[in-house]
């Protein structure tokens, strides 16, 4: 597909957030995503990659908290939303592009039924007769697979268990038909078991609808289940993107390569467990060059010089690690 | 006040005798039955407010006129006479038929008294809580959305000043000004009937705002800033939710719980500025009646009003209460 | 009016931290060090610290100083504040300047004792029963004390003070008797939660008598709590005891107190506003401090500062 019509291009992006008299404290930068409808993009990190950072600039909510785009592109649909005002956002929101936030426990608003919140969901700036949105929730409720639909139309979210708000969260962001759906950890905090039923959920809905899904999680096994391509993060950069296969099978950044190394699921019992070594330089203290270097098994002297790198292509997978090609074929580094 | 966070809970089960023991069970009636609880304990310790004094309040009314007839006379009229207990449960019997006593003073039945000045009191308060939440709700929400720093220290320095003045300094300043100086409110009096009696209450009640808007926009404040920081506020954001819908939903219902819960503590507040208020004004509601009675030493109305007192704080309470879990069910309410 | 503050144990830190912290070299000399340490103590109390210390100051230095005695007409009645009497004269000739600062002691010793009475002994009572493993103790008494908060305060004293008697001393008894369960509901909470802390039960278990758990564990922690209260409590008592003199239920005159000063000054007020101004604007002015004061306090204790 031309970069045209994909759906979601972003582009070099930085995102900081506002201080008085000095200039932003970045928390993300060169962060580069494309995705094409009808695919899941899984965007993996460690917390504190700005990952969730990342996916607000996505939907418009970094004003609350004093952030906002310092470089780069997002285009949406088409749309140029790098710097789009709080009315562009709002016409967005809901109808192009869905959001489910990360603490699906906290999230559904207290003080209204279940009804009443799909119920906004779907009329958003219109108004709907109260038949027609009661007709509509209970499909949607139906979609997501909700056990007792009709009874959990008039209880509240803390009558809810988890796993079911979760379902009542998704269930709003898809009211409308967004042609993005933005997920950022929609798991966390659940039961093992409602952990993969959430993700069928994920993964039956976006084949129906066709919709474009980012996925945002920390568990990389959970990604290589599910997701068509991979977007990895580190300290606030993408370090690596392309499809899952490729990226997992055939790694070309150092730090992809430990993650995989440290997964849990793929270790054989008897062996010492991986982990990476030291820590991912926090929001504020990130040093010049590479910001990998410190914990890189192949650093050189300049990777530490300079700003960060920019991904390098090579057949549609992208890498910012300027010595990819000292690294093997598969998974000795 | 406590908010629940909760687990999943079970649809209520089905059948008349679970149906039963569940409303038993339910909040609602746990918090009424406490209400009668503590109204009955109100009425122990009016009880008790004649019957603590150190010495004879009897001797004490009488003064020099005191003969051990009248002395018997008035004991007899006052209900002191007999043991405590039975003291104690004539009192409850006779409150509960709507005999609070009569006034040895003017000979009138107390509970006469009481009802021709309460309407004047609960307008009072009527026209209080309407100005009141008229300027609070606002103001609280501005402070809170507003960005700027200074907006945040100077209302809490004003709103700690207005609260740290009497309110009858309030009260002489807003008459020297408002109806010596630009003539607009009259000095003193009051006409019943509505809506005549708003000429009368306007300015006391601003008066008594002055006491209740710091609490009250203080409490609303701080509940308001807390629940920005939820996550369910964004939630409103990226559903596409019209901004003004989500100021109400979002912001505003959730965070009046707390404050409406917090009426019972605020109207006591209120009530004892509106007792000074109506001698400042010459308002004849019940913190008149209670004062001129403690001037003539008439003990059973004391009593009554007192009574009276406690009474609608624990009404107030209650309903404010039930009001806070109708807007937010997270309201714990026993 | 205040939160519901929940306080790490204090052992008076404020001042030992502050006085810790001085590190400015050996040379300073003591009294200067001290006013630093002070200082220091005092970070976020200074502005109201500074109004109270005005006014005490002005309480004794005014009567003291001033060649017009409180009681007596020594001047023209009701003449506006001039040079020779700078807050006017009321309607008997008596200098207002004089009284409203003589009335300052009162007040504020009034209100003092109105604080402390109530503070003693609810926090002894509450924390005792807080403690208590006896339910029918903690039902009884508590309910007591539920009863009591659930009057206004303004009403269940004026009840008293009536069958009591006018005058001071029953303001004073009055205050005390219906005051003290407010503290006393912060103190059980208070000493309900401490109670179940691990330190406390790590006491119980070696064996310490219960007195000196009591003593050296619950108490200072729920006093704590109990004496934040009572900053801002001294506004509401001060303004409660100034305002059972406005309505002639406390204070008589010609006893100078604020409260009553301004009761007399309403007949005049068109005429002689100063009667009534002057010594309001003091009890403004304290009460003001005091919540200054109380604020920067419950600031500290929740680390704002």
């Amino acid at each position: 597909m031309t970069p045209a019509e994909r759906l979601l291009t972003v582009t070099d992006v930085s995102i900081g957030i506002r201080r008085k008299g000095k200039p932003p404290l970045l928390i993300v930068d060169t962060a580069t995503l494309t995705l094409d409808p009808g695919e899941m993009l899984g965007v993996v990190g460690e917390s504190g990659s700005g990952k969730t950072m990342l996916c607000r600039s996505l939907i418009g909510t970094l004003e609350r908290r004093d952030a906002y785009v310092v470089g780069g592109s997002i285009r949406i649909d088409g749309m140029e939303l790098a710097s789009a005002s709080e009315s562009e956002w709002r016409r967005i929101r809901g109808t192009t592009i869905g959001y489910v936030p990360q603490s699906a426990l906290a999230g559904p608003n207290p003080v209204l039924t279940v009804e009443a919140q799909l119920r906004e969901s779907l009329e958003g700036g219109r108004r709907l007769s109260r038949r027609e949105t009661r007709t509509e929730s209970l499909r949607l409720l139906d979609l997501v697979h909700m056990a007792d639909p009709e009874t959990v139309m008039g209880q509240y979210p803390h009558q809810l268990s988890g796993g079911m708000r979760q379902r009542l969260m998704i269930a709003s962001a898809l009211a409308r038909r967004p042609r993005l759906l933005i997920a950022d950890e929609p798991t966390t905090g659940l039961d093992v078991t409602v952990q993969s039923g959430i993700m069928k959920l994920l993964k039956e809905i976006q084949a129906e609808f066709g919709m474009a899904v980012v996925l945002v999680s920390h568990d990389l096994a959970l990604i290589e289940e599910v997701c068509d391509r991979i977007s990895v993060m580190h300290a606030g950069a993408t370090v690596e993107s392309s499809s899952t296969t490729t990226v997992l099978s055939r790694p070309r950044h150092p730090y992809t390569v430990a993650l995989q190394r440290s997964r849990i699921d793929l270790a054989m019992p008897g062996e010492t467990l991986q982990v990476i070594p030291g820590d991912a330089p926090t929001v504020g203290s990130w040093f010049a060059g590479c910001r990998y270097a410190r914990r890189c098994p192949l650093v050189r002297q300049d990777c530490i010089v300079g700003e960060h790198p920019r991904l390098a292509e090579m057949d549609g997978h992208f890498t910012a690690c300027i010595h990819s090609d000292l690294m093997g074929s598969d998974r000795d580094a | 006040m406590k908010k629940q966070e909760g687990g999943a809970q079970s649809a209520p089960p089905s059948g008349s005798r679970s149906a039963l023991t569940g409303w038993l069970r339910s909040p609602v009636l746990q918090r009424c039955v406490q209400a009668v609880f503590v109204a009955l304990s109100v009425m122990i310790v009016a009880f008790s407010l004649m019957r603590l004094a150190p010495g004879d309040p009897v001797r004490t009314l009488l003064g020099d006129a005191a003969t051990e007839e009248l002395v018997a006379q008035y004991n007899e009229k006052l209900g002191l006479t007999g043991s405590t207990p039975e003291q104690f449960w004539s009192y409850l019997r006779g409150a509960l038929h709507g005999d609070l006593g009569t006034s040895v003073i003017t000979g009138q039945e107390v509970v006469d008294v009481i009802a021709r000045a309460l309407p004047v009191t609960l307008w009072l308060i009527a026209v209080t809580l309407t100005m009141a939440i008229a300027v609070s709700l606002p103001l609280a929400l501005y402070i809170a959305v507003s960005r700027r720093p200074w907006v945040g220290h100077l209302y809490r320095i004003l709103t700690s000043i207005s609260l740290a003045t009497p309110v009858f300094f309030w009260g002489l300043m807003a008459i020297l000004f408002f109806s010596m100086y630009l003539g607009v409110a009259p000095v003193a009096g009051y006409e019943p009937g509505f809506p005549g009696n708003l000429e009368y209450l306007w300015l006391p009640a601003l008066v008594n705002c002055f006491v209740l808007v710091p609490v009250l926009s203080r409490v609303l404040h701080s509940s308001l800033v807390s629940t920005q920081d939820e996550e369910f506020v964004e939630t409103g954001i990226v559903r596409g939710v019209p901004r003004r819908k989500w100021f109400w939903r979002y912001l505003l219902r959730p965070s009046l719980a707390p404050t409406v819960a917090l009426v019972g503590y605020m109207i006591g507040q209120m009530m004892s500025s509106a007792v000074i208020v109506e001698i400042m004004f010459g308002l004849p509601g019940i913190g008149t009646q209670l004062v001129n009675a403690v001037y003539q030493r008439d003990y059973a109305v004391v009593q009554g009003t007192v009574l009276v007192f406690g009474l609608i704080v624990v009404v107030v309470g209650l309903v404010g209460d039930l009001l806070g879990r109708w807007l937010d069910r997270r309201v714990d309410l026993v | 009016m205040t939160d519901d503050v929940s306080v790490a144990p204090s052992d008076g830190s404020a001042v030992a931290v502050a006085a810790a912290g001085g590190g400015r070299g050996e040379r300073r000399s003591g009294l200067s060090r001290g006013v630093a340490t002070w200082w220091r103590a005092l970070r976020g109390m200074r502005l109201g610290g500074a109004m109270i210390l005005a006014i005490l100051v002005a309480s004794f230095v005014v009567p003291a100083v001033s060649p017009y005695d409180p009681l007596a007409a020594t001047g023209p009645t009701l003449a506006a504040p001039s040079a020779d009497h700078l807050f006017g004269t009321d309607n008997l000739g008596r200098d207002v300047f004089t009284r409203t600062f003589t009335a300052a002691r009162l007040d504020i010793g009034v209100a003092l004792l109105g604080v402390a009475f109530p503070l003693f002994i609810g926090t002894v009572v509450g924390a005792l029963l807080g403690l208590s493993r006896s339910r029918a103790l903690a039902a009884v008494v508590g309910t007591i004390i539920d009863a009591i908060n659930a009057f206004p305060m303004l009403a269940l004293i004026i009840g008293l003070v009536a069958v009591l008697g006018i005058g001071l001393k029953s303001v004073i008894i009055a205050l005390a008797f219906t005051n003290w369960a407010r503290y006393a509901r912060i103190a059980r909470t208070r000493a309900m939660v401490v109670g179940k802390q691990d330190y406390v039960l790590a006491a119980k278990t070696l064996g310490y008598p219960r007195r000196r758990i009591l003593l050296r564990h619950v108490m200072p922690n729920v006093s704590a709590e109990t004496i934040a209260y009572g900053l801002s409590d001294f506004v509401l008592v001060i303004l409660t005891v100034a305002g059972l003199s406005f309505l002639g239920l406390g204070v008589r005159p010609p006893t100078p107190e604020w409260g009553s000063m301004m009761s007399e000054g309403r007949l005049f007020l068109q005429t002689a506003w100063w009667m009534t101004v002057f010594p309001g604007l003091a009890l403004s002015w304290t009460g003001v401090a005091v919540a200054f004061v109380a604020e920067g306090f419950r600031r500290r204790q929740r680390g704002d500062l």
